[in-house]
């Protein structure tokens, strides 16, 4: 089974003709060797088995094998013109109807060969049609893909993210693939990916996160200039913190089989020991409703959101006819999250393991069964197959990463030209004759100039920590400053 | 959020001309289904064994696959397709900032004589602003600005007016004051709607006696608890007063007071709803559904503000807020009384910013002066410096009376006419020391 996953993952793209399948003999493919290099399928009989049609309820058609049917799952096997076998469970509250042996047959083209040697031909022809590569198809789908990385708030942020639209734009992309996979990191510190309890931070980045919703959902639909209005598709690796509440926002979710997605707990502890408790349940509930709202937007259930953020909110789950159906109490199948109280608050055992439910942190598994996540893919390749684009997709290399990444830089210098800026500033003493304290107060204004240049540009990345305050605060006392400076040079007398 | 269902509906049926695509945006569909559900969209394709059917829910669109076997009935639109522009023109971009949510309109064009006319004013930047002006109650927003939009609104024919709401909240006393517009001025003039998109404390309170509101998918509502400083509650007479405020308030607007109440304290609420849908609405947790629990305040999200008929429906834009209010044709007017309102939060937030650095640089000006040789050319330069900062205060306090008290912390003074007079008092006598 894992060298069929290990085969898509390396080999659906762009090029594979169909999803039709190559051998009409089931046991042949469910108990495969497992040679180092993956064996090629066999010669096509002479008189193949029809294909079964498969019919989801999202519009997705699967031409292939069914292999394995139980009550909850359906497990089909997939085999494309080039050689590359598939096999994936669905849940069955997914089909809407499987056509046994409408799905034609496979065409009869010669069998894919073993994998050789990078400069072969035949594997110059996969990277062509591996979906990573551009392709001049006229009918290619364009996938624009966005990897946000390291910190949210930092190096994710609205500056970049809006020139990365723009020059998404200009591609006219019919899918953008949002891939999260950021650090679990504040303001430079980051927390074990365990930590279920940051909502803090996390719901101080809530703004962001709404603030970049906003640009891959209602500016695409209200710009005339987005002539083709891509789906938006996120993919969570890593979304702890502020980055959870972004994934919310799209209709398509995807999940690694290592995702987390989380971290946004405690928000009913947030602000202990300031104010009145109703003072303080104001804000909870405001900041709440604002992240539930995201996922309103997305189509998605709110009340996770809620068990993501609030301890002491007790979520259960039953599933009938394989929908989630959701109870606000303890009452239904699956316990998502209990209310913290003692007895039933996590041990720290449970917590490092990822086995608290005072808060919850989804997976990749249970994202798919509350139907949260389409799919559970770790590879572009298989994303690109389960959005149904592997045989025609154009992968769009253009600004995206440069764009992130020189953002990130900068950003980082521009807190040490700040350091170093009013390291000069202060060693800038204003003393000697009348042209050295001229000289002394005109550098010093310039330096300040340059200060207030640099939080302009960076403000809504930059550190706090790493100058010393908050960045809008500074500019408004850099600003009184060279008055101060301005008015004291004319002061001064020779 | 239409972006999402191009190509999904191209990777499944295959290949479908943009031009196709953009021509079959305006229909509506609506498909009964034999378990109950009715649902809105379009009918993407019909086949011998399956219909594929978009489903459109307050602007996101779904693609279903149905058997024949599952549906009741099909109901077609007779919609016109909503083709491009042949010549490639844009439309303007609705939500841009300063282009106005009414589009095209012009003011002094011919009116339609079916066409509802209908304004959007902003209480708030939308989110499209990107954060570029602030959103507090009673420094961007404030009933004066709505109440100078009045003779605009009525110059222009409008009968519709949608106010459109993101704001984290702000001043009681604005509360007050926007309730008493909407109730008294608007109300009687125009068939008065708020459009949620985040409406919380007084931009909840505030416009809260309209009757009619809808949500955005995102929207939410509440959180209306009183307190000043550091989360410090109003308690006492303070807190009756404006539980009592909101009450009158919820009558104005026939909406059960136990809604807004569990928003200002502590109050649990729960609801039950009848086989005729009517809701009902409890102080405690005894209805079929809890929507606050005790301890806790409450917001409405989007989806329980229509399932508990809070809302009327939910619309990402305005054309299926236009729908949502069963408004057939409608013509986007407006455009001076929302650009009215619009410049007035870009004005106040511009003093918002600067007022500090005024002020601070007025009392440095004072300083310099002070420290000055008496009637020296150089305490004549200062003085007259701090005369025009001062101007300056003046000028930013007049375009907004709240200034009055929001800067107070600035110089530890109401910046009310007699803080100015006595200001300028203060630097005569500097002056002529």
């Amino acid at each position: 089974m894992k060298r069929h996953a290990r085969m898509l993952a390396i080999g659906f793209g762009a090029g594979a003709i169909g999803f039709v399948a190559a051998n009409p003999s089931a046991r042949a493919w469910s108990e495969p060797p497992a040679p180092k290099t993956p064996e090629p399928p066999k010669p096509e009989a002479k008189d193949p088995k029809p294909l079964d049609r498969i019919l989801f309820r999202s519009g997705k058609v699967i031409d292939g094998e069914v292999i394995e049917e139980t009550a909850t799952t359906v497990r089909i096997k997939v085999v494309t013109s080039v050689g590359l076998v598939s096999e994936t469970t669905y849940d069955s509250s997914e089909i809407l109807k499987i056509e046994r042996g409408a799905g034609g047959v496979r065409e009869e083209k010669p069998a894919a060969k073993p994998a050789t040697p990078a400069s072969s031909p035949r594997d110059k022809k996969a990277k062509e049609t591996s979906g990573v590569v551009n392709s001049s198809e006229s009918d290619a789908t364009k996938v624009y893909l966005i990897n946000l990385k390291h910190e949210f708030g930092r190096d994710v942020s609205a500056t970049p993210l809006k020139d990365v639209m723009a020059d998404a734009k200009k591609q006219q992309p019919g899918i953008i693939v949002i891939k999260l996979d950021c650090e679990y990191k504040y303001m430079g510190e980051e927390l074990p990916d365990f930590v279920p309890n940051d909502a803090g931070p996390a719901f101080n980045q809530l703004e962001t996160a709404r603030q970049l919703s906003t640009m891959f959902t209602d500016d695409i639909r209200d710009d005339q200039d987005w002539t083709i209005k891509p789906r938006v598709v996120m993919w969570v690796r890593k979304a702890l913190g502020g980055a959870a509440f972004l994934p919310f926002a799209a209709p398509d979710i995807y999940y690694t089989s290592d995702a987390l997605h989380g971290g946004v707990g405690g928000l009913e502890t947030i602000f202990n020991g300031v104010g009145d408790k109703v003072a303080q349940e104001k804000q909870y509930s405001l900041r709440l409703k604002r992240a539930e709202g995201l996922a309103i937007k997305g189509g998605h259930e709110p009340k996770l959101v809620r068990a993501m953020a609030r301890t002491d909110y007790v979520l259960s789950v039953s599933f009938e006819g394989g929908q989630p159906v959701y109870h606000e109490d303890a009452s239904g199948d699956v316990l998502l999250t209990d209310d913290g109280k003692d007895p039933n608050k996590d041990t720290e055992q449970a917590v490092v393991r990822f086995q608290g439910n005072d808060t919850l942190t989804l997976n990749a598994d249970m994202a798919y069964k509350l139907g949260l996540s389409k799919g559970t893919v770790d590879t572009l390749d298989q994303l690109l197959f389960e959005l149904g684009v592997s045989k025609n997709a154009s992968m769009v290399q253009a600004k995206q990463d440069k764009i992130l990444e020189d953002w990130g830089k900068d950003v980082t210098q521009a807190e040490r030209d700040f350091r170093r800026l009013w390291r000069q500033h202060n060693e800038t003493q204003v003393q000697g004759t009348w042209d050295e304290r001229s000289r002394a107060r005109g550098k010093r204004i310039q330096i300040l100039k340059q200060i207030k240049a640099l939080l302009e540009r960076f403000k809504e990345a930059i550190n706090p920590r790493a100058i010393e305050g908050a960045p809008n605060d500074w500019t408004t006392q850099i600003n009184i400053m060279i008055d101060r400076l301005e008015q004291e040079q004319r002061r001064d007398k020779k | 959020m239409s972006f999402s269902t191009w190509f999904v509906r191209a990777a499944m049926i295959g290949v479908v001309g943009v031009a196709a695509l953009l021509a079959t945006a305006a229909r509506a569909d609506t498909i009964h289904l034999k378990d109950g559900r009715v649902l809105q969209g379009r009918v993407e394709k019909e086949e011998k064994d399956y219909i594929y059917f978009v489903v459109i829910t307050a602007g996101v669109e779904q693609p279903e696959y149905f058997l024949p076997e599952q549906v009741e009935k099909i109901e077609r639109s007779t919609d016109a397709p909503q083709a491009k522009a042949k010549d490639g023109s844009k439309p303007a971009a609705k939500d841009a900032p300063g282009a106005g949510a009414t589009g095209a309109s012009k003011t002094d064009r011919p009116r339609s004589s079916t066409a509802t006319r209908v304004a959007i004013l902003n209480f708030g930047p939308p989110s499209g602003w990107q954060g570029r002006v602030g959103n507090m109650v009673g420094v961007t927003i404030s009933a004066k600005a709505f109440r100078d939009a009045i003779p605009l609104l009525e110059k222009d024919g409008v009968q519709v007016v949608v106010v459109r709401i993101n704001s984290g909240g702000g001043y009681s006393l604005e509360m007050e004051r926007l309730q008493d517009v909407f109730e008294k001025e608007y109300k009687p003039k125009f068939r008065t709607v708020g459009w949620v998109e985040s409406a919380i404390s007084a931009a909840a309170m505030g416009p809260y006696p309209i009757e009619e509101f809808y949500f955005m998918p995102e929207g939410n509502l509440g959180a209306c608890t009183e307190f000043s400083g550091g989360l410090v509650a109003s308690k006492g007479m303070r807190l009756e007063m404006v539980l009592h405020r909101m009450e009158k308030a919820s009558a104005m607007a026939k909406r059960d007071p136990k809604i807004m109440r569990a928003m200002q304290i502590m109050a649990p609420l729960s609801a039950s709803i009848d086989d005729n849908g009517e809701v009902s609405w409890f102080q405690d947790t005894s209805g079929q559904y809890v929507l606050n629990p005790e301890g806790q305040v409450f917001t409405i999200n989007a989806t329980d503000a229509v399932k508990f008929k809070f809302a009327k429906g939910i619309a990402a834009t305005r054309e299926e807020l236009a729908k949502a209010m069963g408004l057939g044709e409608v013509e986007w007017v407006g455009e001076a009384a929302e650009a009215s309102i619009n410049k007035f939060m870009d004005d106040t937030d511009r003093t918002e910013k600067r007022m500090v650095e005024i002020v601070q640089k007025y009392l440095a000006a004072v300083n310099f002066a002070r420290s000055s040789p008496p009637k020296s050319q150089e305490r004549g330069a200062q003085i007259s410096r701090a005369e025009q900062f001062l101007r300056q205060m003046q000028k930013m306090v007049e375009q907004n009376e709240n200034f009055q008290f929001h800067f107070a912390g600035q110089v530890g003074a109401v910046l009310d006419p007699a803080f100015f007079e006595a200001q300028k008092e203060m630097l005569e006598k500097l002056r002529k020391e």
